[in-house]
């Protein structure tokens, strides 16, 4: 039997826009440009366009078989959804080709289409005709998705007063009853509580058993057990690892890359970040002696970030530093070059600069860190926004809380600082 | 890995979809989906409506107030006090006829131009024929026209004025209209998607365009060296043949009709080869 779905050397190229640009152009943005073009050799801006793109998915090749329940998985930005958008038809690819028999239902965000002054009865309408079934067959199963949803009391009131679990509960609920051959579903367990999630579980493998296709992006490797037969890994936009050996990959997921730590982010191999005012050469975490951290480090040594770039216009706006964020994705601390007094921040140049701080001892508790870059141009844009960037570190801390006889084990709270306490 | 043998009616007439990089879906293929999806455009044409009144107070009559109100202004400046003849009609009729008319095309083309960027929420999430999407105001407004044209109808009464037979035609000229609108949205609302200018420079041109169309003068009031002009202006045909429908005025002659049909194919032509070409880029920067 053919394969359900077949990928072919699948690509997707987006272009990069810096904070000098708006989000989107203007007319007279694109007649200057048109008309500097005239002027100018094409090939150089060509060079340049090229320079402001990236891959966020490129030579991804893989076959479904009918009934397969796939797992997607990988860190932020791999790729995960990107594939899902091209294969729901959301989004065109740059090369490549994906052969799909039959009818896709995608579940890509919560409250996918609802409009907020409409309510949840009319929602659940308008929701079922642009995933295109048709009114008959939305009645039909208007009481089940009700049923399904738990939001059976509050049917009548306009969707903007849900809480954004309601909302999910009923997004997955239209979804899950469209009985599409294909269901695509990207992170839907993030939103949710216990109950629900375990309900939506139970749904996917009422689709799996009825021999429909399931691929299910998700970052909870508990669920990605239990339902998928097999999971592909991406990374950096490809296909780390394809296997149906469901528990020992995601075992191997969940330590990271055979135990070594992202600690460092190099522009040539870990993708650019080039923009008018800078490009990005280098960014880690690294030791007393300079080393990059790419093992656990104890508590009670400092860590050093370094950013290393290539400045091409200066400017007093012009912002370096980086955030903390902790596994749950809660920001520990931001911390900025010109946090202090002007006359303290170090002195930016044309050329190579290296920046750097130290994350003292004693500050961060134990567990995994993303350490992001943050750049941006004060008051006027990201070049990279903690949180939401590609130029991420890994960090983490393990051990050497304190040198007392008593304290060695975690304690709760994500500072694990060593105060000194004074009689009197 | 589990295969599930599947009976269900619907693995029969099951489709293949092709994704590549360049759409090289033909237009026949693009229209045959925009006609499997319509059901779609109803819902959000119905949707559009439902949100429109929603919350106002007073709902649908804000349908009913906007024609009366502008009818009764109108009426005033360019009857009482610039006194404009209008072949012996009486102005109210003669401006509210031209209005519903000129309202109708007007917010199908701004409606429409502004269709991808309103709906940039279902676009990024969701797959369904984008071309549908500058057709929606087209149906949504043709409910207000309706509703309107009621009013129209109840105030000829009033004038001991009854619509002649003609009336059956309406549906047509609607759809002409509503085909114009849609073929400049098709043009307009990839640009406006990537060139915001577009949306805020409409309202300008459609404020001029009104004024280049014969709705609240009749084309016999235009110098006659000039008449010629309007036979170029394809909602002044539509207007005057709403007038002729409704009010017995005269039917426009049938260059002006080739026209109105040159302009709707022209303008469908090239409205779906800009869009076509427009579109696969527009879901990535929008």
């Amino acid at each position: 039997m053919s394969p359900i779905i077949t990928v072919d050397n699948l690509g997707k190229q987006y272009a990069l826009r810096g904070p000098g640009t708006a989000a989107y152009g203007t007319l007279r943005e694109s007649l200057a440009n048109a008309a500097r073009q005239l002027f100018s050799r094409s090939a150089a801006s060509e060079q340049k366009e090229a320079g402001r793109s990236f891959w966020a998915l490129r030579h991804v090749s893989f076959e479904v078989a009918e009934g397969e329940v796939v797992g997607i998985v990988g860190r932020n930005g791999a790729g995960k959804s990107t594939l899902l958008k091209l294969l729901s038809r959301i989004t065109a690819p740059t090369e490549g080709m994906a052969r799909i028999r039959g009818r896709v239902g995608s579940l890509l965000e919560v409250g996918t289409g609802f409009h907020p002054e409409l309510s949840g009865r009319e929602n659940i309408y308008f929701n079922g005709a642009i995933l295109g079934l048709r009114k008959q067959e939305i009645r039909a199963r208007f009481d089940e998705i009700v049923d399904f949803s738990g939001v059976g009391d509050f049917l009548d009131i306009p969707i903007k007063r849900y809480s954004s679990g309601m909302k999910m509960r009923l997004a997955f609920s239209v979804a899950a009853h469209l009985e599409p051959e294909i269901m695509v579903v990207d992170e839907v367990l993030a939103v949710g509580d216990a109950d629900f999630q375990k309900k939506c579980l139970g749904k996917m493998k009422d689709v799996a058993n009825s021999g429909r296709t399931v691929l299910f992006v998700s970052h909870n490797m508990n669920a990605v057990m239990q339902l998928c037969s097999r999971v592909i890994w991406l990374e950096r936009g490809g296909i780390r690892e394809d296997t149906r050996a469901v528990h020992e990959m995601c075992g191997r997921y969940l330590l990271g890359s055979e135990g070594a730590l992202k600690g460092a982010h190099v522009a040539e191999e870990d993708g650019a970040l080039d923009t008018e005012y800078f490009s990005l050469r280098r960014f880690r975490v690294a030791d007393a002696e300079g080393k990059t951290l790419d093992q656990p480090t104890p508590n009670d040594r400092p860590a050093t970030v370094e950013i290393v770039v290539d400045i091409h216009r200066l400017s007093p706006r012009l912002n370096f530093g980086f955030a903390v964020i902790d596994e749950q994705g809660q920001h520990v601390f931001w911390s900025v070059t010109t946090d202090q007094a002007e006359r303290d921040w170090p002195k930016l140049s044309l050329g190579r600069n290296k920046l750097c701080a130290q994350i003292p001892a004693h500050l961060l508790n134990e567990g995994k860190y993303r350490i992001d870059l943050f750049a941006s141009l004060h008051g006027q844009g990201w070049f990279s926004e903690p949180g939401n960037t590609l130029v991420g570190v890994q960090l983490q801390i393990a051990g050497g809380l304190s040198p007392s006889p008593y304290w060695h084990t975690r304690r709760p709270g994500t500072a694990a600082p060593v105060l000194a306490w004074h009689a009197g | 890995m589990t295969v599930a043998p599947r009976h269900s009616p619907v693995s029969q007439q099951r489709t293949e979809v092709v994704i590549r990089a360049r759409a090289d879906h033909n237009l026949m293929h693009d229209l045959a989906e925009v006609w499997t999806n319509r059901d779609i455009a109803w819902t959000l044409a119905l949707r559009e409506i439902q949100i429109r009144y929603k919350q106002s107070l007073i709902g649908i009559a804000w349908a009913l107030l906007q024609p009366v109100l502008t009818t009764a202004i109108f009426t005033f400046v360019f009857s009482y006090l610039a006194r404009i003849p209008t072949d012996g009609i009486p102005y109210p009729i003669f401006v509210f006829a031209g209005l519903l008319m000129w309202q109708y095309f007007s917010r199908v083309v701004v409606e429409a131009s502004g269709s991808l960027v309103k709906n940039e929420a279902i676009i990024t999430k969701v797959f369904f024929p984008r071309l549908l999407l500058p057709l929606v105001p087209a149906m949504s407004a043709a409910v207000e026209f309706l509703i309107a044209l009621v009013v129209l109808i109840a105030m000829m009464l009033t004038y001991r004025m009854v619509p002649s037979p003609a009336v059956v035609f309406l549906p047509l000229i609607i759809v002409a209209a509503g085909l114009l609108g849609y073929a400049i949205g098709l043009v307009l609302s990839p640009l406006n998607a990537i060139y915001r200018d577009v949306g805020i420079a409409l309202p300008f041109f459609m404020q001029i365009a009104m004024y280049l169309t014969p709705v609240i003068y009749p084309v016999t009031f235009v110098p006659a060296q000039y008449q010629w002009l309007y036979v170029l202006n394809p909602v002044a045909t539509l207007i005057d043949t709403m007038r002729a429908i409704i009010v017995a005025a005269p039917w426009p002659s049938l260059i002006n009709y080739a026209v109105l049909a040159a302009w709707i194919i022209g303008l469908l032509a090239l409205g779906l080869g800009t869009f076509r070409k427009l579109e696969p880029a527009i879901v990535d920067r929008i």
